[in-house]
Formats: structure tokens, sequence, C-alpha cells
């Protein structure tokens, strides 16, 4: 045929027209497309389309007959147009790629969706997985032979996963590249037409019933799932995960996959699917493969955008799973959503949720739903790692209070020994320190009695406190009653602190040791023979009385002597016999007489541990200096 | 709440809260909230620690909570009945000779009245 200025006129109309169909094709993809609107546009585009093909050059081309004719022709086309949408009969128009081109009212019907929804999708996404590939060599076969096909598969509607018979014959005229036209025709065909028409008429009669039971079960499930993870998150991070996606999967119908960003990378944290061996088994092996990147939950988490592919085509959407295998295919899903893991200011990772054939496709309206289910989660995330950070700190603080290594005064040997009877976040009142005093050196041991939220905060506070004022004044009673001052200046409730604060200062050969205690038991002092002498401790807790005074006791400690310093958490343990430790205590020294100080607190430990049956009732704590020879 | 058992009943114008077994680390707690609830009503308190077998400086920390309080707000609470073998961290932390102690719940009672008739006595003068 020989090119005419007309052809070249109605050549750019088609390339117009293709542009505009592109356009609208892309709109139609995006989460949230209105596809009022776009059936509104995609009706006058084919309009448009009608009109160019009606037009003089048009039929120039198409050797018409003149214009007196043009009227009759294009009384014509409408009515084919019209012949081809309301036939009682599913036919899609596909190009000979295996692209809807268009379908007619019928096939919308059956797919549960608007005419329009189809346009540009292959047309193999409707198909149910098992027969995609057959369906594709049908469809190639049918256009490479220019013969009818007919076929069995499963196809993808709004009622399910059904099997139809398919007949799918090759269409061309001379101007137009061949098209594929498939009519459902199997004994299904005309029923699921007459069911999808019925039951789109029902949803118009009762909007307001539905809708109230679906708003039901998706708050209850929300409840739920919140539950879950308020019963769970401060226990264990994985293990709420892991209930919460069992019960998104059970409700959801769905695959569930938790990803969490971990050191720059998507971690594949849990996988959650149909409650079978084989499914579990899927599960598991999905599980230990971290997601590829630059799959869907790379995409959203780094976006912070939610992906909703209704009608999987691309198997890689997901990437590949175990064994280089694309997952979704290993998951049999075809239809995807995924929502970000992310609180508004941290983006955690990815929920995902893969539905297999044979159930309702994700729409836009289950986006919502989802998100704010991974709004929870992502909540639920940042809670606990706060919480885990806190016991954290908790941990640290409680360290630094009990230090394994003490400093060593010249001419001592120490040794301390801490076991504590609860978790970090509770306990914390004890505190030990050995440190340089005006004019020699201070060693001091506490107890903050009493709980509160900020006990280790208040003994470190208490520990520093001493050191500071050791560090001005030699007097350990000062020290002590300064504490008692700074304590009364603020309000801890009933809490109190008792402690045993010593200045230690080289005399004449001998270890001068000079003693305050407040309201703490007196230190034992253990003589290389075994002598024992139980010091006089007394005075009053710190924090309470204005005028409480420590008491004091001033002792000189030879080579060989070792101090003995405790909280009540050694005494007070008891056997089974209901008798305390403390009646043991010096009974259990003297045996240890001339042993080093680490061997000493080590044993003592062990006796206590095994006597009350490692049930401590409080705290314990001790602290042992050995006087050795005087340093020169 | 295992480990210990709390009742209380009142008695010429007190409070008289019996604690029975041990007061550590876990029943002090629910101690401390007991007491709490006593309060709302009453102004003078006397806690019957004849058996109790066991006290640590925590539940001690608890008592001197609501003494302080209590005396505050004009109020009184004092202690009864606490055998030295199994409290003795009210003799070692020296709390025995600032907090009111006496040998029965009947001496508190009394000394109570006798303190409420002298300043009666006094106001009167």
């Amino acid at each position: 045929m020989r090119q005419s200025p007309g052809l070249q006129g109605a050549g750019n109309e088609i390339a117009g027209l293709k542009a505009r169909y592109g356009a609208l094709r892309q709109a139609a993809a995006l989460p949230g497309a209105d596809t009022g609107t776009l059936l509104e546009a995609a009706l006058a585009e084919l309009d448009a389309a009608v009109a160019a093909l009606d037009s003089p050059d048009g039929e120039a081309e198409r050797g018409e007959a003149g214009a007196g004719s043009s009227g009759a022709s294009h009384a014509e086309r409408r009515l084919l147009h019209a012949v081809f949408q309301q036939t009682p009969v599913p036919l899609f128009l596909l190009g000979t790629d295996g692209t809807v081109r268009r379908v007619n009212a019928a096939a919308g019907d059956l797919l549960g969706s608007g005419p329009g929804y189809a346009t540009g999708k292959a047309f193999t996404a409707f198909i149910d997985l098992p027969s995609r590939p057959s369906v594709t060599a049908q469809l190639a076969a049918a256009a490479r032979k220019g013969e009818t096909r007919q076929f069995r598969c499963g196809l993808l509607t709004a009622a399910g996963t059904a099997d139809h018979e398919l007949a799918v014959h090759p269409v061309s005229t001379q101007d137009t590249a061949v098209h594929l036209v498939v009519a459902v025709t199997g004994p299904a065909a005309a029923s699921a037409a007459r069911r999808g028409k019925a039951r789109s008429g029902q949803r118009a009669a009762e909007p307001g019933a539905e809708v109230v039971q679906a708003m039901t079960r998706r708050l209850d499930l929300v409840m739920a799932a919140t539950r879950i993870l308020l019963e769970n998150i401060t226990y264990s991070e994985p293990v709420a995960l892991q209930r919460y996606a069992r019960q998104l999967a059970r409700e959801l119908t769905a695959w569930v996959i938790v990803d969490v960003e971990g050191g720059q990378r998507l971690r594949r944290q849990h996988v959650s699917g149909p409650e079978d061996q084989r499914s579990e088994k899927l599960a598991n092996a999905v599980a230990a493969v971290d997601p590829e990147p630059g799959s869907g939950p790379y995409q959203v988490h780094e976006s912070g955008s939610t992906l909703l592919i209704a009608h999987a085509e691309d198997p890689g959407a997901l990437g590949n799973g175990p064994d280089g295998i694309p997952l979704l295919m290993q998951l049999g899903a075809t239809s995807v959503l995924s929502v970000p893991l992310s609180d508004g200011e941290h983006a955690y990772g990815a929920l995902t949720l893969a539905r297999w054939a044979g159930h309702p496709h994700f729409e836009i309206a289950d986006v919502g739903l989802v998100e704010e289910l991974g709004e929870q989660l992502a909540l639920a995330i940042r809670v606990d790692r706060m919480f885990r950070h806190r016991v954290d700190i908790a941990d640290a603080l409680q360290t630094s209070l009990l230090p394994r290594q003490v400093r060593q005064v010249p001419g001592t040997e120490i040794a301390a020994e801490h076991v504590s009877v609860a978790s970090a976040a509770e306990t914390g009142g004890d505190f030990y320190d050995v440190y340089p005093s005006r004019d020699g050196w201070g060693v001091a041991i506490g107890d903050v009695c009493g709980k509160g939220p900020d006990t280790a905060a208040v003994t470190a506070a208490a520990r520093h406190a001493i050191r500071a004022l050791a560090h001005l004044d030699a007097d350990p009673a000062a020290v002590l009653r300064g504490i008692n001052d700074i304590m009364l200046a603020e309000d801890f409730g009933g809490r109190f602190v008792t402690a045993d604060a010593g200045h230690l200062d080289w005399r004449d050969g001998r270890l001068h040791l000079s003693l305050a205690s407040a309201g703490h038991p007196g230190p034992v002092l253990l003589r290389p023979d075994g002598r024992t002498q139980v010091l006089d401790g007394g005075g009053l807790p710190l924090g309470i009385f204005p005028d409480a005074e420590p008491a004091t006791q001033d002792v000189d400690l030879e080579t060989g002597d070792l101090l003995f310093l405790y909280t009540d958490g050694l005494t007070s343990a008891c056997g089974p016999d209901l008798v305390q430790f403390e009646e043991r205590l010096t009974d259990a020294l003297a045996a240890l007489a001339g042993e080093p100080p680490a061997v000493l607190v080590s044993r003592v430990r062990d006796v206590v541990l095994e006597l009350c049956g490692s049930e401590l009732r409080d705290d314990m704590t001790m602290l042992a200096l050995k006087v050795g020879d005087r340093p020169s | 709440m295992e480990g210990i058992r709390i009742s209380s009943e009142r008695r010429d114008g007190f409070a008289v809260v019996a604690v029975s077994g041990e007061l550590d680390i876990v029943t002090s707690r629910g101690f401390d909230d007991y007491l709490a609830e006593v309060r709302r009503d009453a102004d003078h308190v006397i806690i019957d620690l004849s058996a109790v077998d066991f006290m640590d400086t925590g539940s001690l920390a608890v008592i001197v909570g609501h003494w302080k309080q209590i005396t505050a707000a004009g109020g009184t609470l004092a202690l009864a009945g606490a055998r030295y073998r199994y409290t003795k961290t009210l003799w070692i932390t020296g709390l025995a000779d600032r907090l009111p102690l006496y040998d029965s719940v009947d001496a508190a009672v009394a000394a109570g009245r006798a303190d409420a008739g002298g300043t009666a006595a006094a106001s009167q003068a």
C-alpha cells in the first residue's frame, strides 16, 4: 500500500492514542487508583479511536467507499463494539505478547472487577500458577499456526479459582497486528458470568451489613494482634514477632513474612504460613534465607511506601528464595501486600503478606488495615528495644558499683565478691569502694534499703559522695554525717542507707583502722590464728534523722589480720533448718584463717549458696582486706 | 501472697495491723500496699510483729516510709511485739531506739491512750 499524507495523519493519531493508553495503564496500576475516573478516561480514548477509524483519511486507506457510506460504517462499528461488550460470554482481546487489550463486560464480572482493570495486564496473571506455562504455550501456538486452540485451565475469578474451558483464536485485519480472542466457553462460564452479576447486584442491595461485618472482623483482628504484642514484647522480641505473625497468617489467610533491619541489611526474621507440616517446613526454609536486595521488602523498607501487587505477574517480585527459586513461586502466591514496619520515626523493616491462588486477592481496602498492623508491630519493636536498653544500662551501672577489681591499698591485699538475688532492673542497692582518702586510704561498704525505680542511681550517688567527702576529710564519721545531710536534702520515701566507712593509715608499723558505722553490721576481724572479733557497728542509717550520729571504733591491724566487711544478704541467708548464716559466720571465717582474701571470699560465697540452696533472700556482698607488711 | 499473712482490726481508735510470716524482698511490696490502704481511714496505727519470723532492711524501709508520713501529718505509728531473734535488723540498724517499740499490742494501745489523754489534759490546763 502506498503511503499517503492521510495515513501519516492517522499514524500520528494512533501514536498519540498509544501514548495516552500507556499512561492510563500505569495510572491503573498504582495503589489508590480511582477506577471510576480511569474508566471514563479509557472510554473517552475508545471514542477517540473509533472517531479516528471513522475519519475520511482512515476510510480512504481502507479502500472504503466515499463519504456517503461513512455514516453507515460508523453505525456498524458501533454495533460491533456493542456486540463485543455485551456478548454474554466472557471475551478477552489480547495482543500476541499475551497482554490484555480489552475485555468485555462478562469477562469483567467473571474477574470480579471493572472491565478496565485487566487492560494492560498479562492475561496469565489471571490464570492459576500451575496452568500458566501451558496457557502461554497455547496462546503462542494459536498465534503462530493461525488456528483455534481449546483447553482447560484454572482461572482466578471473583468466586475463587475454578476450572474453565477456554478457546483462543487469532484475528487480524489488513491494517492491524494479529490479536487473539479468548472466549471462556466451558460449562462453568455462563453461570460464573451470571453469578458475577448476581453478586454485584447483591452487593448493591446490602452494603451496610457487609461493611459492618467486615469492619468488626478487622477490629477484632487488630485487637487480638495488639494483645499478643503487649503480652509478649518485654519477654522476647523474637517470640512476640513469631506469635504476631502466626496470628496474622491465620486471620488473613496469607503467608506472613517479617523482615527486620540489622547491621545495614534486612534479615528475614520470621515466616508464617498455613498450619500443615509441608508449609511449616517451607516456612522454615524460607526464613533461613535473608531477603534479596532489590526485592519487594527492600523497596518497601527503603522507600517507606506500601507495595500492593493485587495480581502478581512477575514471579520475581519477592526476589529469590532458597535454592534460587523465585519466592512467589515457592509460596504459590499470586497476590502480595508489603508494608513498611515504621513508627513514623524509625524504619525497622517490612511486613509482607502473600496470598496464594484460590483466595481473594489483596485490594486497596486491605492496605489500610495491614499498614496499621505494620505500625503496631514497629511500635512494639521500639518499646522492646527501649526496655532492653534500660536493662543494659542498669547492668552497666550495677557492674560499676561492685567492681571485681578494687584499688589496692599499699601493704594490703583486697578481694570482693557479689551475688545478686534478682534481675539488675530490680535491685542495685549494695555497694563497696576502696579509695584514696586524705592522709591515707578509705574503704566502705553499704546498702541502699527499700525499693524504688532509681535505686541504682541512689546507690551510685552514695558511693561517689563518700569518695568525694573522704577526699576532703579523713574522719569517716564526718564523711557519713555529710552523706546523711545530702540524703536528707532529698526525699527518698522511706529509703535509707546503712554503711560502714573506714579510714586506714599506717602508724608505727601497724595499719590503723578508724571505723564509722551507720546502722550497718560491724565488720569481722579475723586473726591469723583463727580468733575472730566482731566489731561494734551501731549508729543510725543515713537519710532518716537529721541528728543521727555514726558509731565509731578504732582498731590497730597487724600483719596477717583480715578485715571482713559484708551486707545483710550474707547473714540473712538461711538453710532448711531456718538457722541464718549469721550464726555460722565467725566459724566459717575461722576455718579460713590464713587464706588469701580472694580464696576466702570465694569459699564463703560457696558455703552460703550451698546452705540456702542458692536461694538468697537479698543481694550478698563482701569485701576482705588482708594486711601485709608495711610498704617501705 | 506466699510466706505472709496480714490482717487488721480496729481497737480503741487504733488500726492494729497483724503480720504473720516473713517480711522479705518479695512480700514487702504487698505489705507496703496494705499499710497504704489502712492509712486511708486511720491516723493511729500499731503494727503487731509478734508473729513475724523474718524481717529484712527493705521491709524496715517500708515501715520507716509510712512512719515518716504518718507522723508528719500528726498521726502515730508504733511497732509491737517484735522479737529480737526474728527481727534483728531493727536492732542492728539502731532503729529500735528511735521508732516507738512496745512489747505487746496492749502496751502500745495503753501508751497511745496515755499520750492522747496527756495532750487533752495539757490543753485543758
